[in-house]
């Protein structure tokens, strides 16, 4: 046991060395931590939209599809609904109304409002369509008792453009909306709601998308009662996703837009794809880079003891005590990193990430959040150990190797 | 106790170097009797300290056989060399190989460390050492801060930790000033003379030659007796 500490000592023998040393494998640590922790969510992300892509018909107001109201020329009917859900293999129905708002004073100067049932998937929109879901920074998503309240979930860069944080009420002039919707001949009114959640996908424009209860939205929009832009259909599986389509075609006619296949999500799910490919090199390369310095840092270390290697073996440490002291003292340098590297995660995650995910053209991968929790540090002390026992291997064999004779002509 | 702590008879000792074959022992025999100071005296390149190296297990002759405290070198294993190394003899070594982020006590504690003393044994056995070379003082000194005189008497006292039959030690007053190689020779008198035990010391050194029970002169890897 005391070896053992004898071992944990001779890390501290070159203080500037093993800080250094210390430092970069630290770097690698929370670099994989970050890298691997993107590659899985972003893996993960891609997996789920692809699985909601399969079984999901976007259904919009013929020329609507994503608030861009300009060429709208149709709307979804309140008896269009109930058709849409007795169609056979039809698994829910989900129903929003959609309009963009545009004040060139603010950056971004345009947006989009969404109504949404309390319940439904909140669905952020972009201009090609569906771009994912949203994940809350701060406060609560919509409760059924919602229905009809003037409360709204925003994203930041709405809410740094309007100064408005969680609990404070929103003011969006109708002028705004109208101002969005073209040509369309109804009368916007303002909309005025307190802000109950604040969520961000670092994408500038879904960020600034603004979700209130269905009613209040078709109020504000001074839509028909029970008026919608769009629904999404889901399918009790991908196989009669083509049948549903044009089941739907037949009920709904030239009056809406069925889009069977999901392309935005598709693309999106591509995209992310991608990320984690590149996030899952990143993180080889990083573990691979700490990795080769702590075999090297051993490799001169071992080097440099040669002589004490054979003055212990002379005074009569086995090979096994030899080994015992090299990898104590490759896993304390090694595990001192991994907890120094968790901990640079755990504060710097979200940099690194945001650094990382800008190179790789990642900024679409909102959703993942560079927080400690213990899985995260477990990885990064896990990776260390590993660092540590694979990094032991050449300073183990080679002073066992050694002969003292040989070990003790070394000067 | 044998009669004769050492006993080489007719080992040779061939080193390859560069393509060539040096012979660094060429048949030697000799013979130490326990409770001596003896002292093998030759020049630069004549095969002290392969002769060194035999008796103490750091090395294998290249053929003859090595007899060290009635154990025959030649038949141990990998295992039983580390063992006799560890209980048979004790090193002293001119540059002192100390372990420089260990305090005296710890490098005195180092080889019943390895020999697996209980620590609270071992912490008072090496204090006593230490005592005995006249170190008491400086137990948690680290071997930056003692002179050269006082890290070879650390250095004697590691040599001493698992009480073995013979000391072997390598030019031990080679890199100290003659006030300080004195009070070494001195101290490997007494543990010869109170603690009976063997002291095999090759030097340059007139001092120790001097001080020495026995006198050998090697030269060319051939050895004989001068007193």
């Amino acid at each position: 046991m005391r070896l053992l500490l004898l071992g944990v000592r001779n890390v501290y023998r070159n203080h500037t060395r093993a800080l250094l040393v210390v430092g970069v494998v630290a770097l690698s640590v929370a670099l994989f931590v970050t890298m691997s922790r993107t590659g899985a969510a972003t893996a993960r992300e891609a997996r789920e939209l692809k699985a909601r892509a399969a079984t999901r018909i976007e259904v919009n107001e013929e020329g609507n599809t994503s608030g861009y109201a300009g060429t709208v020329t149709a709307e979804l009917l309140p008896a269009d609904v109930s058709r849409v859900q007795a169609l056979p293999h039809v698994v829910k129905v989900e129903r929003y109304v959609k309009r963009q708002f545009v004040d060139n004073r603010r950056t971004p100067p345009t947006g989009v409002l969404i109504g949404v049932e309390p319940g439904a998937t909140l669905r952020l929109q972009s201009m090609g369509g569906f771009v994912g879901s949203p994940r809350l920074l701060e406060g609560r998503a919509f409760a059924p008792d919602d229905a009809g309240k003037p409360v709204a979930i925003v994203g930041t860069a709405f809410a740094r453009s309007r100064g408005v944080r969680l609990g404070d009420e929103l003011a969006l002039p109708g002028a705004e909306v109208q101002r969005g919707k073209w040509i369309y001949p109804h009368s916007i009114q303002d909309l005025r709601a307190r802000v109950i959640g604040i969520f961000e996908v670092r994408v500038v424009y879904a960020d600034n998308q603004v979700f209130v209860p269905l009613d209040v939205a078709q109020g504000v929009m001074a839509l028909g009662p029970g008026r919608v832009s769009q629904y999404i259909v889901t399918v009790d599986s991908a196989e009669n996703v083509p049948a549903v389509a044009a089941a739907l075609k037949a009920t709904l006619g030239p009056a809406a837009d069925v889009i069977s296949q999901d392309q935005t999500a598709v693309q999106t799910a591509g995209a992310l794809e991608a990320v984690s490919r590149a996030s899952r090199v990143g993180a080889a390369v990083a573990a691979a880079a700490g990795m080769l310095v702590v075999l090297f840092t051993m490799a001169l270390v071992t080097r440099e003891r040669t002589r004490e290697i054979g003055i212990l073996k002379a005074i009569g440490a086995s090979n096994r005590n030899v080994a015992q002291l090299f990898t104590a003292e490759t896993l304390a340098l090694a595990v001192l990193a991994g907890v120094l590297g968790s901990l640079l995660y755990a504060v710097a995650g979200r940099l690194l990430g945001a650094v990382f995910l800008g190179l790789v053209g990642g900024e679409r991968t909102g959703g993942i959040r560079y927080v400690p929790e213990p899985e995260a540090l477990a990885q990064g002390l896990g990776l260390a150990v590993v660092f540590g026992l694979i990094g032991s291997l050449y300073a183990v064999t080679r002073a066992v190797r050694l002969r003292p004779s040989d070990a003790m002509r070394v000067q | 106790m044998a009669e004769h702590v050492v006993v080489l008879e007719g080992v040779v000792k061939q080193y390859r170097m560069g393509g060539h074959v040096v012979d660094a022992l060429r048949g030697v025999d000799l013979t130490i009797p326990s409770g001596v100071m003896a002292a093998i005296i030759g020049p630069s390149g004549s095969g002290k300290t392969t002769l060194l190296n035999v008796l103490g297990a750091l090395d294998q002759p290249t053929s003859g056989k090595v007899i060290v405290a009635g154990t025959e070198l030649g038949s141990l294993t990998e295992a039983e060399l580390t063992a006799h190394r560890r209980r048979t003899v004790g090193f002293v070594f001119q540059d002192y190989g100390l372990i420089p982020n260990l305090t005296a006590l710890e490098n005195v504690m180092l080889p019943m460390e390895f020999a697996r003393v209980p620590v609270a044994e071992a912490t008072r056995r090496a204090r006593q050492r230490l005592e005995a070379v006249g170190l008491g003082h400086r137990l948690g000194h680290r071997p930056s801060r003692l002179s050269g005189g006082e890290q070879q008497r650390v250095a004697i006292a590691r040599a001493l930790a698992n009480d073995p039959a013979i000391v072997l030690a390598d030019e031990p007053t080679g890199n100290l000033d003659t006030t300080a190689g004195r009070e070494i020779v001195e101290v490997l008198r007494r543990l010869v003379k109170e603690r009976g035990k063997t002291a095999v010391v090759v030097t340059h050194d007139a001092q120790i030659a001097e001080a020495a029970d026995v006198r050998f002169h090697i030269q060319d890897g051939k050895i004989s007796q001068t007193r």
